[in-house]
């Protein structure tokens, strides 16, 4: 199976691949993201919006400590802009071996200004449950972060507000992302095989705008072992459906 | 005299181990020998379109200052970390005093851009490490091309 770059044949119009920063680079490898990413100036970009189904993870894993994210946000692509911030939420998957159980949980972060993933629980969190996940960074100028997840499936939800303006994204970027999680050793824990990701209504918002992802002038990234296109291929995105708001993306490999 | 003599013996060492503390500054080696001169390489990142940069900075005070500045950064905090993009590109840190290499490093220039001290030490770098590095070898940002506020 070919499977990139992607071609880009997909029933909505694809917007002119135009970019404020001088760094541009569409359908571009990553170590550790694979989706979509609207770019623009910093402070452009303000709330995002997602649904995702927590995956069930398949097969035995290849490395053990397995740990994928599922993830809307805001800012973060230290490509375009330094320093990148990105005020992010959404559901991780984990798991430690093969045969032992898959842990989930869904979190908010604020990177670098403030720590690692924070858990923000729900009533529950099973694979193949619905979950909304919605942040924004200073919306409008209000002053706050707000990061908010909504079980569908089991109709709960948990929410956070941060007001320390220092943990206010970049906002060059919006974006939809597939991610291998870091860890405080400076690696990269495996990817777990969560087959095919669905990112459901990918809204990225300005301060005027409220609008799909793929709509925007935005980019995509592909996750390979290395970072580059000769790297193994990871993950990587499909094409953006229902009028730019709706993508997959697919597991390829696990380390 | 027995143990006047063990004490004589065993307080230089401990001394030198810095008593089993976790110890955050450079090694004794490379304390006693202070950097003068700053080999950096950063590699290819085809990709991106990004060439190779090979630069040495002879200015032992701007060496001697980045050096410090990153046995200052802390560790990476504990816990699943979402990074920033992380395109792979790197800065490969050479700190030598004169010829003679003391301590080698690598700056992960995008993602969590984390410096590695060695395999085992590993630190959170923070903006104001990465404008003091840009500074320090002439670079106007680790990325080429990237907007800043």
């Amino acid at each position: 199976m070919a499977i990139l770059p992607r071609t880009h044949q997909s029933t909505y119009h694809f917007p002119s691949h135009q970019s404020n920063s001088p760094n541009s680079c569409f359908g571009c490898p990553s170590v550790n993201w694979a989706g979509n990413v609207d770019t623009g100036a910093r402070g452009t970009y303000r709330d995002g919006s997602v649904t995702v189904t927590v995956p069930n993870i398949n097969g035995a894993l290849s490395n053990s400590n397995s740990d994928g994210s599922y993830w809307v946000g805001v800012g973060g692509d230290s490509y375009i802009t330094s320093p990148a911030e990105v005020v992010q939420a959404g559901v991780d998957t984990y798991k430690a071996c093969s045969a032992c159980p898959q842990y989930n949980t869904s979190w908010w972060e604020v990177y670098p200004n403030i720590k690692p993933e924070q858990d923000l629980p729900l009533c529950r969190l099973n694979t193949g449950d619905q979950v909304y996940s919605f942040i924004d960074s200073n919306d409008n100028n209000n002053g706050k972060d707000y990061f908010y997840i909504s079980n569908v499936s089991a109709n709960c939800y948990n929410s956070h507000t941060e007001t320390n303006q220092s943990y206010f994204s970049d906002s060059a970027t919006g974006e939809c992302i597939a991610e291998r999680t870091g860890n405080n050793s400076g690696g990269y824990y495996s990817l777990p095989d969560f087959g095919t990701e669905q990112f459901s209504g990918c809204t990225i918002d300005t301060n005027t705008r409220v609008d799909g992802v793929g709509n925007y002038t935005h980019i995509y990234h592909y996750m390979t072992s290395d970072g580059t296109s000769s790297g193994r291929v990871l993950a990587y995105p499909g094409p953006i459906t229902n009028s730019g708001y709706d993508f997959p993306v697919y597991w390829k490999g696990g380390a | 005299m027995k143990l006047h003599g063990m004490v004589l013996v065993l307080l230089p060492i401990l001394l030198l181990t810095g008593c089993g503390t976790n110890d955050s500054s450079p090694s004794s080696t490379s304390t006693t020998l202070k950097p003068t001169v700053l080999q950096v390489l950063r590699p290819t990142l085809k990709d991106y379109g990004i060439p190779s940069l090979d630069r040495t900075v002879r200015d032992a005070t701007a060496v001697q200052r980045l050096y410090a500045a990153a046995y200052k950064l802390p560790a990476p905090p504990s816990g699943r970390i979402n990074c920033p993009l992380d395109i792979g590109l790197v800065y490969q840190l050479d700190f030598l005093h004169d010829k003679t290499s003391l301590q080698k490093m690598t700056l992960q220039a995008t993602g969590c851009q984390f410096l590695f001290l060695d395999k085992h030490d590993v630190r959170a770098s923070d903006y104001a490490f990465q404008l003091l590095f840009s500074k320090t070898i002439g670079v106007p940002s680790l990325v080429p091309g990237q907007s800043h506020p």
